[in-house]
């Protein structure tokens, strides 16, 4: 038998590590973490492979790797399929363990692949022969290879790419990240799933008796299924749980996984937030999203040079607000107005003038990516049989801090909100910070403030007894 | 060994393998059938030159994988390849348990399957040569780790340990159709999911799944199938499952070439002159001086560690022996080195040629520093040897030239220089020693090093000796 050493002389455009003894057993699952043997060896594959390799590629790349999405989603993505993602800086870098003795082939589950937020920069190829102790990383391949040239298998949802079409040298890998870090390609958005459809899947797919979750729906649900933080929580849960499905009646209330706001601006979103287009079917039903009506003081300059003028140089927040909503009616087509209403969104110190100058940035320029984000999740019937959605829309602001608006609207062709429902901010303690309530004949209610990156708040949105509460992150 | 001159030559003989003796070559023996084929083409090109045969019969290989006649002409072109491949596998590793005739049959064997080994060829970047050595030195690699360990294997620890695409080539060797391929695709992947090792250790030697387990891999079977396949019960899944584990079997003996209907005459020993030592192909005049400039730029000691590693294949342990380290830091140090000049090419490519980069473009410019860098080294060292012939060896210039030159037996050469056998011996055994002495003291006075330490050094320097004389132009000596 070769010693790693040898091994190492024979392939020197190859990574082989070992791993002792103590090491191995380290790596194997506590019990109760996963549901059945399967899972289990899964799982201690990925970690054993995961534990050797993190410290090569800190090694290699100077840089502190990350595991993605955090070490503690491991379990949740281990039950169901193999691999694992890690960050290197802007890179994703999946790593593949595979315990065949040959290389014939690259095999990497269509998740991986497929999954828009989950898809990688680097897929590696890593062989592992856990009872000699050792892994070699043979390979890799880029998300661009895998779509253009790998073969799909319906079997088992993979991708495959023969052994001549992986990357054998994997001291290419870095070069190749210098020098064109951009090989992936696009794929298809998933379908938002709702949350009753969630609720079904996850009770269908954590039967007991139920063998290969991942392959007995259309993939763009499992899919979809997965990439949700929440709802994959809830399937890991109730499959592994043993007794079937559980689904309690708000998911996202059982669980407290907080919704990452930050990763929104990175296009990445929690399940069963959509766009406001993909829930009410049309871009704006009475969104504006500061005020219903304008008073216009009569002295305001009326020319687009002046309105700009007085933006950049006025001290007048109140001023400068009102030309910032009159930029909004006149100043359409014109490059400066948007610049000057730009300023204005990323450095005014109050709320209500920020959102004014984002509500006229969004008329006459839409496709401004300074106007931030906007998503909106259907809180189902659950407020004593009320159906309400809420609006979260973020615009990013000085150094690292969110401006954020929240909105209830009524749903299912309601044109009034109940009277009496309430949103409410509570802070990092649980202590109520802001709160409003729905009078007669309010179409929406709302409510705004600032925060910093990192910071925690709830939202709660309540009739009478009955309340709906979802956490956030920033 | 002789160099084949003609395209006809090239696309029609093969090296002779003596299995008793593990010798490969140096005789040449001709395939009637293809050398009539190559001189009945050749009448309609008559001046066409190699290139336009290794891209001719690539072509015919790529449009029709079962075109059997233009595998075996590009088989019969890679001969050269596949023996210096062999022999570069034994230099770099150790203790292989296969002998050299089986590593030269997997090779010939890699060769044969032109629609995998030039998947990904592009004919720009490197000749069809240069490309071939990298995949038919994986191919021996792996076979000699790989391909008999699976014997060793228990019938459950085998299905494990393949991929789907070996056990799915295999099923498709041993006959298998639809839908009684996908049956047992299905059963096995059923099986990988089903059937885990319990415990640690041992896994070469599981136990057979047991009636539970496999009543279990029959229902997942049977959540998962679709028409046409019928519903299984443990019974069927067992079948299945025995029907993957003997194709793997019969497909792990390593597949030698079929050379059977083919007629073998020794070819003809040409009394032409041997060529020159390969002149720097063509495919090294682009990125000549953009990699000796980046290397005059490689610091030492890592150019000296380039020396011993590419020029005189020294192995990584022994590098380490010798600059005092352990051998991951060595390694290191080489694919550092190995990544700036990637870099380098790759920058000059993008900007100049208008290339645009890819993974996939990096893989064949880094093959291509690899071998160039081989080449160049080498050349450098040969260079050495041959200066040391000329003007120390001159008076056995004539033996080494009817030796090696034209691969006479040692009693030919007796005969033909009119001395006893045991002196041909003798005086061969003395050109080798003096060589070694040569190589070894211009190695450690250039560059510096002090080899007495390392016991393996005169094995790397003999080996490289042997290569020299196997390969030198005796017929430009002077």
């Amino acid at each position: 038998m070769l010693t790693v050493e040898e091994l190492i002389g024979q392939y020197p455009n190859q990574v082989w590590l070992e791993f002792s003894p103590q090491e191995r057993a380290a790596a194997w699952p506590a019990t109760g973490d996963y549901s059945g043997d399967a899972a289990r060896w899964n799982a201690y594959l990925n970690r054993l492979v995961l534990n050797a390799v993190l410290p090569w590629l800190q090694e290699e790349s100077g840089t502190e790797p990350a595991v993605w999405p955090s070490e503690g989603a491991l379990p949740s993505i281990w039950e169901f399929i193999n691999g694992t993602a890690v960050t290197l800086g802007q890179t994703r870098i999946v790593l593949i363990p595979s315990e065949a003795i040959d290389i014939e082939e690259f095999c990497v589950p269509q998740e991986w692949v497929d999954i828009p937020s989950w898809n990688a920069n680097y897929y590696l190829a890593v062989q592992v022969n856990p009872d000699e102790g050792w892994l070699r990383v043979w390979g890799y391949a880029t998300h661009e290879q895998l779509k253009r040239r790998g073969s799909y298998d319906q079997l088992s949802c993979t991708y495959s790419l023969d052994r001549e079409d992986v990357v054998d040298n994997i001291h290419v890998m870095w070069v190749a990240r210098q020098l064109c870090p951009d090989e992936k390609v696009e794929v298809q958005p998933l379908p938002s799933l709702l949350r009753d459809e969630a609720e079904v899947l996850i009770a269908q797919l954590s039967q007991p008796a139920l063998y290969f979750p991942r392959l007995h729906v259309e993939f763009e649900q499992w899919g979809a299924l997965l990439e949700s933080e929440i709802c994959r929580q809830q399937l890991y849960q109730s499959k592994n749980s043993q007794e079937g499905a559980i689904v309690p009646a708000a998911v996202a209330a059982a669980l407290q996984v907080p919704v990452n706001l930050s990763n929104w601006f990175q296009n990445v979103f929690e399940q069963g937030w959509q766009t406001i287009e993909e829930l009410f079917g049309m871009a704006d039903p009475n969104l504006s999203f500061a005020f219903r009506s304008l008073e216009m003081e009569p002295e305001t300059p009326v020319t687009v040079r002046d309105l700009i003028d007085l933006i950049s140089t006025s001290s007048d927040e109140e001023r400068q607000k009102i030309a910032a909503q009159r930029l909004g009616q006149i100043g359409s087509g014109s490059d400066g107005a948007s610049a000057a209403l730009v300023h204005l969104i990323r450095t005014t110190e109050d709320e209500e003038t920020r959102w004014a100058a984002a509500e006229s940035l969004r008329t006459i320029d839409p496709g401004n990516p300074a106007l931030g984000v906007q998503r909106v999740t259907d809180l189902g019937m659950q407020i004593a049989g009320h159906a309400v959605a809420l609006m979260v829309a973020l615009l990013p602001w000085g150094e690292g801090k969110v401006a954020i608006l929240l909105r209830v609207y009524p749903l299912r062709g309601k044109t009034y909100l109940p009277r009496g429902l309430q949103l409410i901010v509570l802070d990092e303690e649980g202590e109520t910070f802001l709160d409003t309530e729905a009078r007669d004949a309010d179409n929406y209610i709302q409510l705004k403030f600032g925060g910093d990156r990192g910071e925690r708040f709830s939202v709660r949105v309540a009739v009478g007894d009955v309340a709906i509460t979802e956490d956030f992150v920033i | 060994m002789r160099k084949r001159k003609h395209p006809i030559e090239m696309f029609s003989t093969f090296l002779k393998v003596d299995e008793p003796s593990d010798s490969i070559g140096p005789a040449w023996l001709t395939d009637s059938r293809l050398k009539q084929n190559m001189t009945r083409m050749s009448l309609a090109e008559p001046d066409a030159p190699e290139e336009y045969w290794t891209l001719y019969w690539l072509r015919e290989a790529l449009k029709d994988p079962q075109n059997t006649q233009a595998r075996s002409h590009l088989s019969a072109y890679l001969e050269e390849v596949c023996y210096w491949t062999t022999l570069k596998v034994f230099q770099e590793v150790a203790n292989i348990s296969q002998s050299r005739a089986d590593c030269f049959f997997i090779a010939r064997a890699a060769a044969a399957n032109p629609a995998k080994l030039f998947k990904n060829y592009d004919g720009v970047r490197s000749s069809l040569k240069t490309f071939a050595q990298f995949p038919l030195k994986t191919a021996i690699l792996e076979e000699i780790r790989a391909g008999r360990e699976l014997l060793k294997y228990s019938d459950p620890a085998l299905l494990r340990a393949v991929t789907r695409k070996t056990l799915k080539e295999a099923l498709q060797k041993a006959g298998l159709r639809e839908p009684e391929l996908s049956g047992c695709l299905l059963a096995w992947q059923c099986f990988k999911e089903i059937y885990v090792p319990a415990t640690e250790g041992r896994s070469r030697q599981l136990k057979s799944p047991d009636e539970t387990q496999l009543a279990a891999m029959a229902e997942g079977y049977n959540q998962l199938r679709k028409h046409p396949l019928a519903a299984a019960d443990s019974q069927s899944v067992k079948k299945l499952l025995d029907q993957c584990v003997q194709s793997v079997r019969d497909s792990l003996r390593i597949s030698t070439v079929s050379l059977d209907n083919c007629l073998f005459e020794p070819a003809l020993a040409s009394d032409d002159p041997i060529d020159a030592l390969d002149e720097p192909a063509k495919e090294w005049q682009q990125i000549h001086s953009i990699i000796s400039d980046a290397l005059a730029k490689v610091q030492d000691p890592n150019q000296t560690l380039l020396k011993l590693w590419h020029g005189l294949a020294f192995r990584q342990s022994e590098l380490g022996q010798i600059f005092g380290q352990k051998q991951y830091q060595i390694s290191r140090q080489i694919s550092r080195s190995q990544q700036s000049l990637l870099t380098v090419l790759a920058e000059w490519s993008a900007s100049t040629l208008g290339i645009k980069l890819s993974s996939d473009q990096l893989k064949e410019m880094a093959n291509q520093i690899e071998a160039w860098l081989d080449s160049h080294f080498q050349s450098f060292y040969f260079d050495v040897l041959k200066t040391a012939v000329q003007t120390e060896l001159p008076a056995e210039i004539e033996l080494l030239r009817l030796y090696y030159g034209q691969d006479l037996k040692p009693q030919d050469v007796a005969r033909e220089l009119q001395i006893a056998e045991s002196v041909v011996n003798q005086r061969l055994g003395r050109v080798k020693q003096h060589l070694l002495a040569q190589l070894r003291s211009h190695v450690q006075t250039t560059l510096g090093l002090d080899l007495s330490s390392v016991s393996s050094a005169d094995k790397r320097l003999s080996a490289f000796v042997d290569t020299f004389l196997e390969k030198a132009p005796y017929a430009v000596f002077e």
